[in-house]
């Protein structure tokens, strides 16, 4: 009897842990840097965007290397909220070397804590970084694209704006069919 | 006992709609995409545009398991709104996008430009035009559930309640009042001071519509049966609920209940008046026997009334023509497609 409720215990608590893991598991942002050319230190910055329900507090959020996970000192500072209070955007600083070129993630969620923060003690160059699609901060990156070629369809306003007239008439037709059935009545 | 034809073909026609549109997704998905893929190469411009939401648009790609608008991600067979409930949760993305309330209410938050819009609009308006609300009667899938649900009411012996003129102008008035609201919400999320507010209030009235629980389950995908994380989430999961109780307590108690409160048949009743689609009545042949007023799912009795000859398109009648088809006076009632007649009743043993 006792065993049969060892079992039941266990499976139970296995289930309950899944579930709290599957709620609570953490989610991760690859880091897209782009390293400079000089070699050294510097200040990798960018502005991440987390969804809403996902972050409440900076302390939930993390920079880790991708292969050991293992966390890094950084500076983050919310920049906005969602409307039930999660954070929104973030900007968050790390120190990098150029000569290393190792890949960081952004990790957050409940069940991640922050223990390492720092406070930009050097004065270093900044470079920008961005996250999973979000826009790199443009006061700080040049880009040379070249020249630029841009192809305007303008036939689209007339393919799709003939519609008025069918859907003019129909309605002019609809309209005066049910004034004449009020007529008969 | 009467042989009642229509009524067959139109339970069968009911069916054929059902797994239509809820199934499509499954049947024809793979030789259409094919299709479409090299027309596309062919001819880049789309008589229907596919409407998509803005880059960037927190309603564009926010939605992920869990959340009440998850399952909306699959594309359906063909990109067009016709007017019934057809719903964007139908399992497989279905065979047709969504209903016209969807494309309205997707589309004021996306501020799409109107060009877009009119192709999908004059087919709408087209098939309203020529059919009027047969589209509720024949075709709408949440119309057939309901169908089914007082089909199990009969077989229970639970007698239909007929409701009151009065009760009939309040979930009309309900319905205006929950389409006004729809398109308030979905317009003032779309004004760039407010976009924020989309991660919450995207789609108010899928959130809380029935066919957004029921459809899905079709497909055996479980719908999103609640989300507390946010008070206004909180809010539509208890309105959806409560919508899907009303839905069924509707169907159970009276016939078609939920049809005056629905939207979409609101949306398709401003061209009933005016379809191709009439129903006549000839005086000189009625008994007054209300066969007519007892058959009619929308409780509707002017047609039983009518002491003269008439044409009948009542903005509520979703020409289901049962009463046509339980008439038993030979050529009393008929069915024409722009006067010319099409169907009458027939007098039967």
């Amino acid at each position: 009897m006792a065993q049969r409720g060892l079992i039941f215990f266990c499976t139970v608590s296995f289930f309950l842990f899944s579930a709290i893991c599957y709620v609570y598991a953490a989610q991760e942002a690859p880091v897209s840097l782009d390293y400079p050319s000089f070699e050294g230190d510097f200040y990798a910055s960018g502005k991440v965007f987390f969804p809403p329900s996902s972050v409440k507090s900076e302390r939930n959020i993390i920079v880790g290397l991708t292969d050991t996970s293992s966390e890094i000192p950084s500076k983050i500072t919310i920049l906005s909220k969602w409307p039930n209070g999660s954070i929104q955007s973030a900007n968050i600083i790390f120190a990098a070397n150029s000569a290393s070129k190792k890949k960081y993630v952004v990790i957050f969620g409940e069940d991640v804590l922050r223990k390492k923060s720092f406070t930009q003690p050097a004065v270093l160059p900044t470079v920008s970084f961005s996250t999973a699609g979000a826009p790199k901060t443009v006061e700080e990156i040049d880009l040379n694209v070249g020249q630029i070629n841009v192809r305007v369809d303008k036939s689209p306003d007339l393919f799709y704006y003939w519609h008025i007239v069918p859907v003019m008439i129909l309605i002019g037709i609809a309209y005066y069919r049910s004034q004449r059935l009020n007529k008969d009545r | 006992m009467r042989f009642r034809r229509i009524s067959i073909v139109r339970r069968i026609a009911q069916v054929i709609f059902l797994i239509l549109i809820i199934y499509g997704g499954y049947l024809f998905k793979a030789n259409i995409e094919t299709v479409k893929s090299d027309v596309s190469q062919a001819k880049p411009k789309t008589f229907f545009p596919v409407l998509k939401a803005p880059k960037g648009s927190l309603s564009a790609g926010q939605f992920k398991k869990g959340d009440i608008l998850w399952p909306s991600g699959d594309t359906p067979v063909f990109e067009n709104f016709p007017p019934s409930l057809i719903c964007r949760f139908n399992p497989k993305g279905g065979m047709f996008k969504a209903c016209i309330v969807h494309l309205v209410s997707e589309n004021l938050t996306w501020r799409t430009n109107i060009k877009y819009l009119l192709p999908h609009i004059s087919l709408f308006i087209l098939l309203c035009f020529l059919l009027g609300r047969m589209w509720c009667g024949w075709v709408c899938p949440i119309g057939s559930m309901g169908d089914f649900l007082s089909w199990v009411r009969r077989k229970m012996d639970v007698p239909v309640k007929r409701f009151s003129a009065l009760m009939h102008n309040i979930l009309r008035s309900s319905s205006y009042g929950l389409m006004a609201s729809t398109f308030f919400i979905s317009g003032f999320i779309g004004i760039p001071n407010f976009t924020r507010f989309q991660c919450y209030w995207f789609l108010p009235y899928c959130q809380v519509c029935p066919a957004r629980l029921l459809c899905p389950l079709f497909g055996f995908i479980s719908p999103t049966w609640k989300d507390f994380s946010t008070a206004v989430s909180t809010m539509f999961s208890i309105l959806a609920w409560l919508s899907l109780g009303v839905f069924i307590v509707a169907f159970y108690w009276g016939r078609r209940l939920w049809c005056y409160l629905c939207p979409i048949g609101l949306m398709n009743s401003w061209f009933n008046k005016g379809a191709g689609l009439e129903l006549k009545k000839v005086a000189l042949k009625c008994n007054k026997c209300g066969s007519c007023s007892d058959a009619c799912p929308m409780g509707l009795s002017e047609m039983y009334e009518a002491d003269k000859d008439t044409i009948y398109n009542n903005e509520y009648c979703i020409m289901c023509i049962r009463c046509v088809d339980i008439c038993p006076r030979d050529n009393c009632l008929s069915v024409n497609f722009f006067g010319k007649r099409i169907i009458a009743s027939k007098y039967q043993k």
